[in-house]
This record gives C-alpha cells, sequence and structure tokens, in this order.
C-alpha cells in the first residue's frame, strides 16, 4: 500500500501503511488495520488507540544489557510508547560509513527497535539531522558543520555561531542545497533501518523531521541567513508575493532591475510605514524558510523510506518569538508541538505557552516535556518538572513524551536510571500517567469560549526591530520569561509604538479575562479556520495597520455570530502598507487597552451578556482553576497555587455537590457548594470528580 | 576546561540540587537583575530591558550608570550602541578556533567584545571587562595542571549519616575536564558501603582509582559540616574541621588541601559549574572573585592560613620550564593573568 496523508476538519493525518511481513515476523496479528490515524483527540493505530504520552531513551548512550531493564521500568511507569533521536554524529564514522552496532553494541538502532517491539510498546524516532540532545555540534558531522557550503550566512557572509557547550560550532543552513545533500545520505542509511519496521511491519508510528528549527536560537530578523541558496529563495518568494516587479518597487520603494536584484535588509533602517514593508517581508520569508526547509527534509526523509506514520516537528522554549510560522508547519507537517523546559517558577511561561498550542492547534503536544534537565540549563528539581507537565495538562496540554523518561549522559534526572533502574521520581510521574489513562484525559476538553488574537503581522514588526542582533528574542524569553519587550521605541510613523503595544495590548486582556474568571486561548491570527470557529468571543489588538486576512477572520467570526473586541485603532493600512478601507466589524466593541479599569469595563458586560462560562471561580486570588469535560460531563479539575506562598485553604465553588479525589495522593474531597483545598505553595493539584450518591440517583452522568 | 568528548553523568535532580546547594553557599553570591539600554549613535536610548521586569519606557539618564542601577533595582547595567552585539558576532565568528575548548572560545568572544568596549560603544557597570583580566588558555591550563593534573581524579563525596548525600568526581585527561560524575556512578563503581564514612572514603578512593583514575584529591564529609563550613563565617574553621576529622581530606597533605584542596575543589568545581551553565563574563569574574573570597569570608586566605598559598601557586607557575612571567607590570602579561588575589 501506498503511504498517503489526508487532512480534513479535526482529522490530522490518515496513513495508510504497507504489507505485513514484520507483522509476521513480530507475531503481530497479520488482519491487523494497517492504518494509523492522529486527530484532534490522538492517535489510533490499527483501531487502537495509543496514548500520546511516550518517554525518550537513548540506546547509544545506554549499555546494552540495561535496554531491557530501562524499557520495562518505562512500561511500569504506564508509557506505552518509545521515543529515540537517531544521532547522525553518532553513527557516522566519516563519509559513507556508518557504526550502527558492527562495531559499538550501543548504536544498534535496528537490535533497540526491535526489543521495542518485543516489549510490546511503540517507537517514536526522530532521526534529525539536527537533534541536539546535547551532543556536541547538536548531533551534526564535524565534517558537515565546518563544510561552508553547508552553514548558514550572516549579513557579511561569515558563519554564524551558536555558543552552546561543549563547543562552539557554525549552524548549518535551512537552504543549503548542499547540506540537503548531505542529510539525504545520512536518510537513506537510517531509513534502510527505520523503513522496515514501520508499522504494522514493526513498532515504529511516529515519525519527527529535525528537531527545534528556530535558526539555532540566532533567529533574530538580521542575523541570518543570507546564504547564496536562501537568497535565491527570498527572491523567489518575493516574486511569487508581487508577482510583477513593478509592484515589489513600488511596495519596497526600490528600483529593481530584475527578481535577482531585489537584495534582503542587512539592518532595521525604516523610519515611515512604506519602508516596513522590506523588513516586514524579509521577516515573513524566514518564518517561509523554515517551512520550506522542514517540508523539504520531510520529502527527502519520505523517500528514504521513513514515511506511513504521522509525521511532526517540535519548536523550543521562547517559540512566541522566533521566526517559525507554526499554522503552516502545521499544514505542512502534521503536528506542531512545543517543547516545555520550565521550572515552576516559570508558571506564567507555561500557562502562555500551552494557551497559545490549544488556541492554535488541533492537538496540544509537547514532544519534549522536561522530566529532568540538560545539564547546562539552570538546575530544575523533579518537583519543578511534576509541576511543568500538570499545569500544562491544566491548561490543555493532551499529549507530551518525557524527555528524558531513561537517564543519560549530559542529563540531569529522568524517572529511570540509565541503568533502567526506577528513580524514587518515578513513582509521582507514575500516578500522573496512571490517572491521565484512566480519565482518558486526551479526549477531553475545556469550555473555553473566549480567544485573544495574536496578528501575525505585529510579530513580525516585533521581531524587525528587535534591538539585541545575535542574543534574539527567542533567547532572550527562553532566559526571562519576557516576550516582545526589546524592540525598538518609536512610532515608525504611526500613531502608535505598535511593536510593543500590541503585546501589552494582549497581556492586559489576559490579565482581565483571568481577573473576570473566564478562561480563554491565545489564537496564531493565520491559525487554521476551523480553530477560529470555536470560540464566541475574539480580543483582537488592532493598530493603525492589519493584515487583510486578520482583519477578514474578525468579519468571518462576526459573521457567524461571535463577538470581537478590538482596538485601539481601527486600521487603516494593510501590512504592505497600502491604504485599505476596512469594513467595520458592525457589532464590534473598540477598546482602548491601556487600562485595567477600562479593559474590565468593557469585556465584564460582554462577558454577562453572552453568559460566558466562568466554571470553578476560586480565592484567593492567585488560585486558578481549569476543569476538563468528557461531553456535557465534568471530569478533571485542576487547582493550581502559582505563587510561591505559604499553604493556604483554597475555596473553589463548585457548580453541584461532587466528590473530588486528588489523582496523586488519592485524597479524597466532598463539596457540596464550595471545595476547600489545602494547597502550599507552587503546587498543582488534579482532582476527579465524581457525584455525590445524591446526584448520581438524579440521574447525574 | 571541557572539550568535545566532555561526558557528565550519574546525577539525580536531588543530587545535582545538592550539590550546587553547596557550591551556592560556598560562593555567597546572587545574580541579580542586569538593566540592558541600547543607545543610537547619538548616545540616545532607543529601548531598555530589565532582565527581571522586561520592558523599561523611560531612562532618565545614561551618565551616571550607578545611578541608573539604582533607579533601576539592578545589579549592573550595560549600554550598548546599536548594532554592537552583532558586530562582536561577526567579529567572533571569525576568530574562534573550532580547536579551542570552550572556555578558550568565550575568551576569543569576551575579547571581541572588550575591542568594542575599547571603542566606546559598550558601557558597563560595574565595570568588569575591562577591569577583569583575561586569561589565556595556556594559563588556565597551568593553573587546573596544579589542582589538578593531567591523568587524575578529584572526589567530593559528601554523606547523610551512612548514605551517600551527593558527590561528585571529575576527572582531567588531556588538557580537558572529560568526566563529572555524580552519586549514581559512584555507587555503582563502589557497590555497598559500610555505614561509616571515615572508612568507607578508601574504598571510595580505591573505586575511583579503578574505574577513573588515581585520585589526586578527595574531599569526603557530612552534609551538615559542609553547610555550616561553607556558611560560617569564622576563619580557620576548615582547618579545625580536617583536624577533628569532621572532615576528612585524602590522599593530599593536609596542607595542601588546606590551602589548595578543600577551597580549591570547590573552586574548581564551581568554576567549571558556572561553565556548564554558561553565565556571562561579569558573573564569571564574580564567582571567580567569590572563590577566593567566600571561603576567606573577605578574611584573605594568608589570614586564614597564616601564609600565603596564592604566593606559592605563583611561584610554582613562574618557575615552570616555558611558563610566562607572572611580573603583572607588563601591560600584555597583566591582560593574560590569571587574577587569584582575593
Amino acid at each position: 500500500m501506498t503511504p498517503a496523508f489526508r487532512h480534513k476538519d479535526g482529522l490530522i493525518a490518515v496513513a495508510h501503511l504497507r504489507g505485513n511481513e514484520y507483522a509476521q515476523l513480530m507475531s503481530i496479528p497479520p488482519s491487523v488495520d494497517p492504518v494509523i490515524e492522529l486527530d484532534d483527540r490522538g492517535l489510533t493505530v490499527g483501531g487502537r488507540e495509543v496514548p500520546m504520552y511516550s518517554g525518550a531513551m537513548h540506546y547509544w548512550r545506554i549499555d546494552r544489557d540495561a535496554w531491557r531493564p530501562a524499557l520495562v521500568a518505562l512500561k511500569d511507569m504506564g508509557l506505552t510508547v518509545v521515543e529515540t533521536y537517531a544521532p547522525w554524529s553518532v553513527h557516522e564514522l566519516g563519509p559513507g560509513q556508518y557504526d550502527f552496532g558492527e562495531s559499538d553494541p550501543r548504536k544498534d538502532l535496528g537490535a533497540f527497535l526491535d526489543l521495542i517491539a518485543e516489549e510490546d510498546l511503540w517507537a517514536f524516532v526522530r532521526p534529525g539531522p539536527h537533534i541536539n540532545a546535547e551532543l556536541t555540534h547538536f548531533g551534526i558531522p564535524e565534517r558537515v558543520i565546518y563544510d561552508r557550503r553547508c552553514q548558514a550566512r550572516s549579513p557579511e557572509q561569515n558563519p554564524v555561531l551558536l555558543y552552546f557547550p561543549p563547543k562552539m560550532f557554525p549552524v548549518p543552513s535551512y537552504a543549503s542545497e548542499a547540506y540537503f545533500a548531505e542529510v539525504e545520505r545520512w536518510y537513506q542509511r537510517v531509513g534502510s533501518i527505520v523503513s522496515r519496521r514501520i508499522y504494522p511491519e514493526g513498532p515504529v508510528i511516529l515519525l519527527q523531521v529535525d528537531n527545534e528549527a528556530a535558526y539555532y536560537f540566532r533567529g533574530s530578523a538580521y542575523d541570518q541567513d543570507y546564504h547564496p541558496d536562501a537568497i535565491t529563495r527570498w527572491h523567489a518568494f518575493v516574486e511569487h508575493k508581487y508577482g510583477d516587479l513593478a509592484y515589489a518597487n513600488a511596495a519596497h520603494a526600490r528600483e529593481y532591475s530584475d527578481w535577482a536584484a531585489i537584495e534582503p535588509p542587512v539592518r532595521f533602517d525604516a523610519n515611515e510605514p512604506r519602508a516596513l514593508v522590506r523588513h516586514l517581508d524579509w521577516s515573513r520569508f524566514q518564518e517561509h524558510l523554515i517551512t520550506t526547509g522542514l517540508s523539504r527534509l520531510r520529502d527527502i526523509m519520505a523517500s528514504a523510506g521513513m514515511s506511513g506514520t504521522p509525521v511532526m516537528h517540535n519548536l523550543p522554549p521562547g517559540d512566541l518569538s522566533a521566526p517559525v510560522h507554526v499554522p503552516d508547519l502545521q499544514r505542512e507537517i502534521g503536528l506542531v508541538g512545543l517543547d516545555y523546559y520550565h521550572r515552576a517558577s516559570d508558571y506564567e511561561t507555561i500557562k502562555r505557552r500551552t494557551l497559545y498550542l490549544a488556541g492554535t492547534v488541533p492537538l496540544p503536544y509537547s514532544p519534549e516535556l522536561g522530566a529532568g534537565i540538560p545539564a547546562w540549563f539552570t538546575p530544575s528539581t523533579d518537583a519543578d518538572s511534576l509541576f511543568c507537565a500538570m499545569t500544562a495538562c491544566a491548561h490543555g496540554l493532551r499529549g507530551f513524551n518525557m524527555y528524558m523518561a531513561v537517564g543519560r549522559d549530559r542529563w540531569v534526572g529522568g524517572p529511570i536510571d540509565a541503568r533502567g533502574e526506577p528513580r524514587p521520581a518515578m513513582q509521582d510521574w507514575k500516578k500522573l500517567l496512571t490517572a491521565l489513562a484512566r480519565t482518558r484525559f486526551v479526549r477531553l476538553h475545556q469550555p473555553v469560549q473566549t480567544a485573544i488574537v495574536l496578528p501575525r503581522e505585529y510579530v513580525r514588526l516585533s521581531r524587525a526591530t528587535h534591538l539585541f542582533g545575535p542574543l534574539s528574542a527567542t533567547v532572550i524569553e527562553m532566559l526571562t520569561g519576557h516576550a516582545f519587550g526589546t524592540s525598538r521605541g518609536g512610532k515608525l510613523g504611526f500613531d502608535h509604538e505598535i511593536q510593543l503595544q500590541w503585546w501589552r495590548a494582549a497581556q492586559q486582556a489576559a490579565q482581565t479575562l483571568k481577573a473576570l474568571g473566564v478562561p480563554y486561548h491565545y489564537i496564531d491570527s493565520e491559525a487554521q479556520e476551523a480553530r477560529w470557529r470555536e470560540y464566541e468571543l475574539l480580543c483582537c489588538p488592532t493598530f493603525d495597520f492589519i493584515g487583510t486576512h486578520t482583519w477578514r477572520r474578525l468579519k468571518d467570526a462576526e459573521a457567524r455570530g461571535a463577538r470581537v473586541v478590538h482596538g485601539p485603532a481601527t486600521p487603516e493600512l494593510d501590512d504592505s502598507m497600502n491604504q485599505t478601507n476596512f469594513d467595520p466589524i458592525g457589532s464590534a466593541l473598540r477598546v482602548d487597552w491601556s487600562s485595567s479599569e477600562t479593559t474590565t469595563q468593557a469585556l465584564k458586560h460582554l462577558v454577562e451578556s453572552l453568559q460566558l462560562a466562568r466554571p470553578y471561580s476560586a480565592s484567593p486570588a492567585t488560585i486558578e482553576t481549569c476543569v476538563h469535560r468528557e461531553g456535557d460531563r465534568d471530569r478533571v479539575l485542576f487547582v493550581i497555587q502559582p505563587d510561591n506562598a505559604p499553604e493556604v485553604a483554597a475555596e473553589i465553588t463548585v457548580p453541584y455537590p461532587m466528590q473530588l479525589t486528588d489523582s496523586l495522593t488519592r485524597e479524597i474531597f466532598e463539596a457540596r457548594d464550595t471545595l476547600t483545598l489545602p494547597m502550599r505553595g507552587r503546587s498543582c493539584r488534579m482532582l476527579e470528580i465524581e457525584p455525590t450518591a445524591t446526584e448520581s440517583s438524579q440521574g447525574w452522568p | 576546561m571541557i572539550g568535545s568528548g566532555f561526558e557528565f553523568r550519574g546525577f539525580d535532580a536531588v543530587a545535582w540540587d545538592r550539590l550546587l546547594s553547596l557550591l551556592r553557599g560556598a560562593l555567597h553570591t546572587s545574580l541579580g537583575p542586569t538593566l540592558i539600554v541600547t543607545v543610537d549613535g547619538q548616545g540616545t536610548s532607543i529601548g531598555a530591558f530589565h532582565t527581571s521586569t522586561g520592558r523599561v519606557d523611560a531612562i532618565d539618564q545614561l551618565e551616571d550608570l550607578a545611578q541608573l542601577c539604582e533607579d533601576h533595582e539592578t545589579e549592573r547595567c550595560v549600554v550598548l550602541e546599536e548594532g554592537v552585539l552583532t558586530e562582536i558576532a561577526e567579529r567572533a565568528s571569525l576568530r574562534v578556533d573550532p580547536d579551542d575548548d570552550y572556555v578558550g572560545q568565550w575568551l576569543t568572544v569576551i575579547r571581541a567584545a572588550r575591542e568594542l568596549r575599547g571603542e566606546g560603544r559598550i558601557r558597563l557597570w560595574p565595570d568588569g571587562l575591562s577591569s577583569w583580566p583575561l586569561p589565556s588558555p595556556q594559563i588556565l591550563q597551568v593553573g587546573e595542571n596544579f589542582l589538578l593534573p593531567n591523568g587524575h581524579a578529584m572526589v567530593l563525596a559528601v554523606f547523610e549519616g551512612p548514605a551517600l548525600w551527593t558527590a561528585a568526581v571529575v576527572r582531567r585527561q588531556h588538557d580537558l575536564i572529560d568526566l563529572l560524575a555524580g552519586p549514581d556512578e559512584l555507587k555503582q563503581w563502589v557497590g555497598p558501603l559500610g555505614g561509616d564514612w571515615r572508612r568507607d572514603f578508601r574504598v571510595i578512593c580505591a573505586a575511583v582509582e579503578q574505574h577513573v583514575a588515581p585520585v589526586h584529591l578527595g574531599v569526603f564529609t557530612e552534609a551538615d559540616t559542609a553547610r555550616r563550613l561553607l556558611s560560617d563565617k569564622t576563619p580557620g574553621r576548615w582547618a579545625a574541621a580536617v583536624t577533628t576529622r569532621e572532615v576528612v581530606v585524602q590522599p593530599v597533605p593536609a596542607w595542601l588541601s588546606l590551602a589548595l584542596g578543600a577551597d580549591g575543589l570547590v573552586g574548581m568545581a564551581s568554576t567549571w559549574t558556572q561553565r556548564l551553565m554558561g553565565l556571562d563574563a561579569d558573573q564569571a569574574r564574580d564567582y571567580l572573585q567569590a572563590v577566593v573570597r567566600g571561603f576567606t569570608d573577605d578574611q584573605g586566605l594568608p589570614n586564614l592560613l597564616e601564609w600565603e598559598p596564592v604566593r606559592l601557586i605563583m611561584q610554582a607557575i613562574s618557575t615552570r620550564p616555558g611558563a610566562p612571567d607572572p611580573d603583572p607590570s607588563d601591560d600584555e602579561q597583566d591582560e593574560d593573568s590569571a587574577d587569584t588575589t582575593p
């Protein structure tokens, strides 16, 4: 059978797979349904639900005699899927020479995948080329890294260094044809091992292309990529956008003689709207280059036989400021997730990132959720890792890959050590995973009717005006938790400092909704239309200019009955800075977002008139709740105390009498009108809801 | 100094946190917020960022950076001319040697930054970039050779009752630190312990020697003792603890373990830790100074020991064939010398 994917609402990917020779070999029943489905509620393999919870184990870093104990422990913890990278630089001995176990038995990827199948587990394989994994040169062979043809370029055509330990190195280009050719040779070799083990012939049910493709944390607008192959792509991009050179000249305020003469900006030099256009185009091109680069790698991977499963990609912390287009990647690759490496003190960041995923993609998923931490990151504890996992689930994460489930070199922690023996932290993870399975958490949903729109054109403007050059906004966001605070000041010919104010407006909306007890998501303005249909109230910062696409989405939402709140300005320019007569959004409310008073006044009235759900209000004000439903029935309640404060007695209003069981401690709480709950500082409780006997007898579901 | 093949293994989150908590206690240092201001070619602020609170809208003045720090409650501030970080990156990309180790590579980047500071395009308060001497990789190697010779290991084992509370084993080979191993690894090498750490230390040293390298220095103590010694302000506390066998230093002679062993181990470990954690130059400078200052609580090693260990180190360095002259009167040499004075 030929692998095939189809896309429709709610369905991310369907893969029809090949014959079943391996299935026979591995005693998998030949009648097995050779289809893997990935939809917005999780993964189905051959008709069986496979929970989207997996654990990372790096076979090449683990002694062979520890492989089986580690897999058994991983299974005992409640995981059914094992994730592993396949590291190019570890397997390659020289050009065209590889060791897949012939010399070092730990490098026998085939044997590892076979053992996974033997243990009745599934496999999720990530063959790079970039994998990081705390490997020197991020897992790319040194000969490739130092091949100038493969290197990304600075505006001055210099290599672009990544400063990560244990060695700085020049990063590869996502446009370099020479690099793609090298990757193709690697994919062909690793594909010869993986392809024979893809379901139903083997245990591989998920593949990932590359890793954290955000220009290796050097993604500032004018930091890279000026590689000649990237410039060729830039010319094609501009030609595709404008079609006619005259339009391009008008938009860029230049006199290009032909498409190949269109130079990319190398520094920010705009001081009026028209001069911004080429910068916004360049910023958009950087997103496009990542999307097309990954798409190319995905195609090469498929041509090497690594196909027939859903494919995903992961983005690093700091994603909000990164030059990546999540909705486009989602459309192009299949599933896009975010990596989480956060301490409990990063709660607001965990929340913000998860709410963005929940609003923007069909299946909020984390391909790397830190269980432990890289040796050179700010240290975190087991409690931090668990808090991060639980609060991300609370805000809507529906699946994750525990990274690392099995400890290894250059890593601190992990619930299973490198000899396959459980560590004390494993017990809490086991309880959490058991609870997620017991509640079929991936199938639950949240009653969220409100979204804050993040206009991508404003994200691009903030990126273009970033002031710290190679110290990218992504890195600043990772290190400090603050997004979009590093842009230059000044109005650039507008009435507002849009590059700074748009994010403040979005944050003001978020704070107001939180204070009103209204759950919300963030939605990327270029998210698929199906995502927009989920919401009854949309809050959108709008300034002097806006993309016609964003305005149309708001208009469409209003047309189908949603209410729109926007402001402070009604735009008059599109994102090519052309005067545009934007149709007014009839029932829209205009808010200037400048103060909590005015914003609260505006939103409170709307929330009440729309009768938006405000479930499980809590006091004191620092306590947050998130409810998850199965159909119309409340099934799981998360209660979060983000503050590092002494224990408090949280008071939570419940909609009907209920019994709640803490998933980890198994404490049982009864609540008639109010649930009183002791909450320690920086803690999260997952509570499973059951109706009381009285309520059950009255036909409660 | 770490290299491509650096191995870090055997730490769970608890053991790593414990080890770092000891080092933090030893260093008496905190990493407070930084204010970063970008200015245009005329020196006018066009954007400012506070690493704790985010965007800063108004910068009143840029003449008195100490006052600016005070106004914004930051420990330090950096004023950057627009584009200067790009310039550092461009210069560094041409100069960073792939064959240098990680610390050597960072020194190259810092040198590029210092050039731009010299051109007046970077201002700092406190001005660590100009006052902090940049040692050459060779000088760093000499210092590290003295503390941990090639082909040898250091061991720190801290106990709580009979159980190992945290531990670190460090090995140096080919002028590079190539291994930092934690308690999980150590337990595997050692096997079951007898329950009395004052006896068990010998077994530990033997196991490390068998599995890693000959032990150049071992420090063994209890968690409470370690915490107390690292926070106690009383001079001579380490000497007393060694005398009463609250701390066992083995196999190094007692005078060396005091001067360069116990202090040196933690100092070295903290240096590696900050390298691992990727601290910036100012932080690294603070840490290095704190290593010396923290252990002596500003009394200085001479007051603590009643002799001058730094002089001894410098003499040892200067007597090595080919080692640079430590005479600080030479400008270039001053630039490249390790500043080990408290």
